[in-house]
């Protein structure tokens, strides 16, 4: 099973930290400008990459200053993966846990594969057709 | 002649027939395509058949698995380096707010 699995020890403690991954200013800070709001079941957008348009999420489970997860969706991902935050005490700090999980559905179906492919071969293919009628 | 390939496979001189050039016209143009990286051939007996390098026929199934599995690596390896960055940026900002 495949995830992504960051760490982090932040030198705050949990109250500090929980304040920057749950506000959306804050957030736009050090992730991407968003709409977030720490409420379950809402939805929110986050302005990615140009080639990767927004990211769709949906918090789905928050438990104050412990644990943040939200679902986490483009239209390059394809499919519903789950970002989950945990946010431990260590010391004085906070050890902030990131897991990016779901990839597992991937490969995309098949829609989205042509729809990826279409999008690439579109441009490269007007390229072509200049090169090929010579 | 990359639509026509998408349909599926087809030989040299049937792409000759479908364009209605010579044989050392098309070649030229498979060419082109071949160093573009879009068509492969392959040689059977004496007859030559291209198809697309990267988007098959249907009957390549696997084929089409396999490079978007690729891709998808790709993608996981852009999104472990966004989220290292972003956690840096992320420790960073709450150190400063305290």
């Amino acid at each position: 099973m495949k995830i992504i699995k960051k760490e982090i020890v932040i030198e705050a403690p949990a109250a500090k930290v929980w304040e920057h991954i749950t506000d959306a200013k804050k957030i736009a800070g050090w992730f991407k400008p968003n709409t977030f709001e720490a409420r379950v079941g809402t939805a929110f957008t986050i302005e990615c990459h140009a080639e990767d348009g927004k990211v769709f999420g949906v918090v789905k489970e928050i438990v104050p200053q412990k644990k943040l997860v939200y679902s986490f969706q483009s239209k390059m991902i394809g499919v519903e993966t789950l970002v989950t935050i945990t946010l431990t005490t260590e010391g004085k700090g906070t050890r902030l846990t990131l897991v990016h999980s779901g990839w597992d559905a991937l490969p995309p179906d098949e829609q989205n594969i042509s729809d990826q492919f279409d999008g690439g071969w579109g441009g490269f293919l007007k390229n072509l057709q200049e090169t090929a009628r010579t | 002649m990359i639509e026509k390939l998408s349909h599926g496979e087809a030989s040299v001189s049937q792409f000759a027939e479908r364009f209605g050039v010579s044989l050392p016209t098309i070649h030229k143009h498979l060419r082109v395509l071949e160093r573009a990286g879009l068509i492969r051939h392959e040689k059977r007996g004496r007859v030559r058949h291209i198809r697309l390098a990267q988007v098959p026929a249907r009957k390549c199934d696997n084929q089409q698995r396999s490079s978007s599995i690729d891709r998808v690596k790709d993608w996981l390896a852009q999104f472990e380096a966004s989220w290292d960055e972003h956690l840096q940026r992320l420790k960073l900002q709450v150190e400063s707010d305290l």
